[in-house]
């Protein structure tokens, strides 16, 4: 899923500072999962910013802000609004600035990465979203988000009793390869030497899109 | 009614006899897994004998268990503790040890570390050598146990001691180890360190944090089993009803499925439906804590009145093909407490939260806790200049104000203040939004939770805390003074310690 | 390489060819402009030892470029070997750059993933990491064998660099390091430095792992020594991720009084233990903040003078 945190509240509130009533939309979905966007912070969100009194808010969730449809049930109420506080992720942001044309859309949260839920309250990233996956040669674990320098034949020599050298609590994505390879038996993948990548399937490529052509009968 | 008893006590069948005298049907089940498909609701009595540690804390209690052991029969004291813990245990198990030892018997304590955390522990040891306790240092221990007998084998570096015994009191913190596959099928959450039961070390013989499951040490009670009974099958009696008038109920439509409940809730009480890929909420497991309530990220829970005249309000089971808060024309429509149903009239609430209009509530609102604070608010207070008015969740009250002077020793609040008072069922009831948006209708907010480690609902007083701390740096971060908000922790015999923080927090300050 | 032409094998190659043991030191570029700095630095090393290794934004803290610096060591007659990370250039940049290097004359490259830019002074700045060590010591090797880039377009102009690469002894997993170790010298790596050695027994270790495996006979093999001259150098040092110093070295520094004399005899012990290790070739010697110490140190190794060469 995708992990976003909040950004400080008093950096939001600057952001709004220009503007009398604010829609506060929610996030149904990722945002809400990760604690970051959902119904419950707008409402807390709501509460503080509306103590000084000078600023209206409503609360509104759509299932999330990815899909139109769910942005269309609140068309109605962002014409009532200055300005729209977005809770979800950087792309339900976007989504929701194409549609409501002339209203300014406030991002609430910083997207991070996509990545798994450990713990209560605790999530690490798992995916860089490259568009290449080789996950079958490293025993299911990613170098290219979870290596700190994305090496494809690692480790580096600062890897430290299985952590990073770049912080002592992130764990050596090859540490982490290695000892699954070697409980999986498939110590000998690492004598292979995996060549340079191709980035162009990646962000470096420019912004990607996606296309199923077989679901549409219309020319695209 | 079915009592599932679980584990392979000796006393088992004399266990499963006063059962059925009781008109029970007792069911056995010898291992984990035989748990597994069991409704969740169903009572449980957990039967074990291992861990023997209430034995040492009532005097008499350990020289009537070691009077039915051979003279030669060693008596063993496993103390594995955690270093940093208080050590109350240690000093009584080595009052324990010395006691037995005066008297004779063959005492063994085992050591994880010899270290003496203060004088009085060093004193203690002192003595229990001097009477006679043998006690052995080790790094890893196996026991086995055979017929009754537990074979103790006691590893430190290359030497090995070997001991066997009958009588094995297991005084460490964490659940014995026969428990701690039950305690997992079970879902029994635990403390730091694994302590099941309430916040006691030792394993209660009574409640776990699921009402439907008991712990029975019956080695201490030396199998006088009468001796429990009819307050265990009171209890079990119970279980037919939900503990509370209320209980938690997750509206499918807006749950995201995230389960945070499930893993927060310390009563097991929430389980997945897969069928309406929705959290679900067992109201005769539910204790009606509000920590869901809170924590909810999509405010998905809500209490509904747990009365059988509700059950129209549940949604309805996977099976029935339904669902799940499909609204129909016959079911009631709002419940006791003001609810809206589930259902097309819920489309709404759904998607709209209510921000709360601002309304002039008055000086100091506290959020107290029903099982400590709640109970002696009004007490405390009662004798100041300050009037108290309880507030019922969601109901403002206007408040008369109350002219100064009067009699009292400490300093008067100004004219015309009140208190709120508002009770929740737990400290973990309470969230921020509910104190932020207090605070727009009050100058001043506090929480009133229970004592560290006397939740009843496991750490629900440590998240209030945790929610107060975190707003407070917002409203920092904001520019306001976070000293509108604070929190105090209390107990039923703490009236003067409320009475301070609610008078401090009144007049602008807050407890430290 | 293209026929006809004879491309002089550098002074370093010269001499693992020849068996002889080889002494390296390190010029670390400026946090500047200042060519005299490097020049200064790269006269006092002047027949001293047989290459200099010009370090490439050494601990991700922006200096001098290696390349460039390079050239200057050259210019007074120290051979120098360019370093090239990985980290802050893509392929087509460090291809660019080493193209460039080989036409101005510079002839070792040793080729290093590069602490990540969270050790230095810009944070922020984007971490490239297009290609990791091996795929690049690989890359360049292809090139120089076969005359064709990666991208599959002819070169003008083959460089035959002496490709050298670093390997940690004292980093885990034992057997993933020592495996990457095998697959950098398959890559094409001729010769290996190791980092700094502290624990001689555990490098004694580590080098007869490295003969099990065959691999001091398809690389050359030098061992690190670091010369500390005070007991925060030496304290600092041992914080460093992935360094094993003894304690006792630490307490010897702090006991002594004079601790740059206890730090140069520290380097000396453990350079005439490991020259007797059966499959190491050279010293490579680094004396942080403290280059003038380098003559001091070769001359008390008794590595003085060095070998000539036609």
């Amino acid at each position: 899923m995708i992990v976003a945190s909040q950004k400080p509240v008093e950096e939001i509130r600057e952001t709004l500072k220009d503007y009398k009533k604010v829609l506060i939309a929610a996030c149904g979905t990722c945002v809400t999962v990760c604690l970051a966007g959902g119904e419950k912070e707008a409402k807390e969100l709501a509460a503080l910013l509306s103590l000084s009194g000078e600023q209206e808010f409503k609360v509104v969730t759509p299932e999330r802000q990815c899909d139109a449809e769910f942005l269309a049930e609140f068309d109605k109420d962002v014409r009532q609004a200055d300005a729209v506080l977005s809770m979800a992720c950087g792309a339900g942001v976007q989504f929701m600035a194409e549609r409501c044309a002339g209203k300014p859309v406030i991002p609430a949260l910083n997207t991070s990465f996509l990545g798994v839920n450990r713990d209560v309250g605790y999530w690490t990233e798992m995916c860089q979203g490259c568009g290449n996956c080789i996950l079958e040669k490293t025993g299911g674990v990613c170098p290219v988000a979870r290596c700190s320098k994305s090496h494809f034949n690692g480790p580096c020599g600062g890897s430290s009793n299985g952590k990073c050298e770049v912080d002592p609590s992130i764990d050596c994505g090859w540490q982490l390869i290695y000892d699954r390879l070697k409980s999986l038996n498939q110590l000998h993948r690492l004598y292979e030497i995996i060549p340079p990548r191709d980035w162009s399937t990646s962000r470096d490529g420019g912004p990607r899109k996606l296309r199923r052509t077989d679901v549409v009968t219309e020319e695209v | 009614m079915k009592v599932i008893v679980v584990g392979k006590s000796k006393y088992r069948d004399a266990f499963q006899s006063a059962l059925r005298d009781a008109e029970l049907e007792p069911v056995a089940v010898e291992t984990a897994a035989g748990l597994k498909n069991l409704p969740e609701e169903l009572p449980v009595v957990l039967l074990y004998d291992a861990n023997l540690s209430p034995l040492i804390m009532e005097e008499g209690a350990a020289e009537k268990a070691v009077s039915v052991l051979k003279p030669q029969d060693a008596v063993v004291f496993l103390m594995d503790r955690d270093e940093d813990a208080n050590p109350h245990i240690e000093y009584r198990v080595l009052e324990t040890a010395s006691r037995l030892a005066s008297a004779k018997r063959r005492v063994t304590v085992l050591l994880r570390s010899c270290r003496a955390p203060d004088e009085r522990f060093d004193d203690l040891y002192r003595i229990a050598r001097q009477k006679g306790v043998t006690f052995i240092r080790y790094e890893s221990l196996d026991i086995t146990e055979n017929e009754g007998i537990y074979t103790v084998v006691a590893r430190d570096g290359k030497l090995s001691v070997s001991i066997d015994t009958p009588l094995l009191v297991d005084c460490g913190e964490k659940p014995s180890w026969e428990l701690q596959e039950f305690s997992d099928a079970l879902r029994l959450r635990t403390y730091d360190g694994g302590r099941i039961s309430g916040n006691r070390w030792f394993l209660n013989q009574g409640a776990t944090f699921k009402r439907n499951v008991r712990l029975v040490d019956t080695a201490a009670l030396s199998g006088d089993i009468q001796r429990i009974m009819p307050a265990l099958v009171k209890d079990i009696l119970a279980l037919e009803k939900p503990a509370q008038e209320k209980t938690a109920f997750v509206d499918a439509e807006k749950c995201a499925f995230c389960y945070t409940c499930f893993r927060v809730c310390p009563h097991s009480a929430l389980g997945p439906d897969h069928g309406a890929a929705a959290m679900k909420v067992n109201d005769l497991l539910c204790e009606a804590c509000g920590i869901c309530v809170a924590i909810c990220p999509a405010s998905a829970i809500e209490f509904k009145a747990a009365s059988p005249a509700a059950l129209g309000d549940k949604p309805a089971d996977a099976a029935s093909g339904e669902p799940a808060g499909a609204a129909s024309g016959d079911k009631p429509t709002d419940d006791t407490l003001g609810n809206k149903p589930a259902g097309a009239a819920a489309e709404d609430r759904r998607r709209t939260a209510e921000v709360p209009k601002e309304t002039a509530g008055g000086k100091l609102k506290i959020f107290c806790c029903e099982n400590s604070a709640f109970i002696i608010a009004k007490e405390a207070l009662a004798g100041t200049d300050v009037k108290v008015e309880s507030v019922p969740c969601g109901k403002d009250i206007e408040i008369e104000p109350v002219p100064c002077g009067g009699d009292t020793d400490i300093e008067p609040a100004p004219c015309g203040v009140n208190i709120d008072i508002e009770p929740v069922p737990c400290g973990g009831a309470v969230n921020a939004a509910m104190m932020a948006n207090a605070l727009r209708s009050h100058d001043r907010v506090m929480v009133a939770v229970c004592c560290e480690d006397a939740c009843r609902h496991r750490d629900g007083n440590k998240r209030c805390i945790k929610q107060v701390e975190r707003l407070k740096s917002r409203l920092d971060s904001l520019g306001y003074d976070s000293g509108r908000l604070s929190y105090v922790r209390t107990g039923v015999t703490m009236v003067e310690i409320f009475k301070e923080a609610a008078l401090k927090a009144l007049a602008g300050g807050e407890m430290k | 390489m293209e026929e006809g032409k004879v491309i002089q094998k550098s002074r370093l190659q010269r001499l693992f060819e020849a068996g002889e043991f080889v002494v390296t030191g390190e010029v670390g570029p400026p946090m500047g402009a200042d060519a005299d700095h490097v020049y200064h630095a790269a006269e006092a090393l002047n027949g001293v030892i047989d290459a200099a290794n010009v370090t490439d934004n050494q601990t991700s803290i922006l200096r001098m470029s290696s390349i460039a610096a390079s050239l200057l060591v050259q210019q007074k007659g120290v051979e120098a070997v360019v370093q090239m990370t990985c980290r802050d250039r893509n392929r087509i940049a460090i291809q660019s750059d080493l193209l460039g290097a080989w036409a101005l004359g510079l002839r070792n490259l040793l080729i290093l993933s590069g602490d990540h830019q969270a050790f230095g002074n810009d944070r922020g700045a984007k971490n490239v990491y297009d290609v990791d060590s091996i795929q690049l010591i690989k890359m360049l090797t292809d090139l120089q064998n076969e005359g064709v880039f990666h991208n599959g377009k002819k070169a003008k102009g083959v460089p035959g660099f002496f490709i050298g690469t670093t390997s940690n002894p004292f980093a885990d997993p034992a057997e993933l390091q020592l495996i990457r170790l095998k697959k950098k010298i398959t890559a094409g790596a001729r010769f290996v430095q190791t980092q700094s050695i502290y624990n001689v027994e555990k490098f004694e270790a580590w080098m007869e792992k490295v003969r099990e495996w065959g691999l001091h006979k398809e690389a050359y093999f030098q061992a690190g020594v670091l010369v500390n001259k005070s007991v925060r150098s030496i304290e600092m040092t041992q914080k460093v991720p992935g360094m094993d110093i003894p304690d006792h070295l630490v307490e010897r520094m702090r006991k002594a009084e004079d601790p740059k004399e206890e730090g140069i005899r520290i380097a000396l012990e453990i350079i005439q233990r490991v020259r007797k290790i059966e499959g190491v070739s050279g010293v490579h010697i680094m004396a942080v903040g403290w280059e003038e110490i380098v003559p001091v140190i070769v001359e008390r190794a008794g590595f003085l003078p060095r070998p000539a060469l036609d």
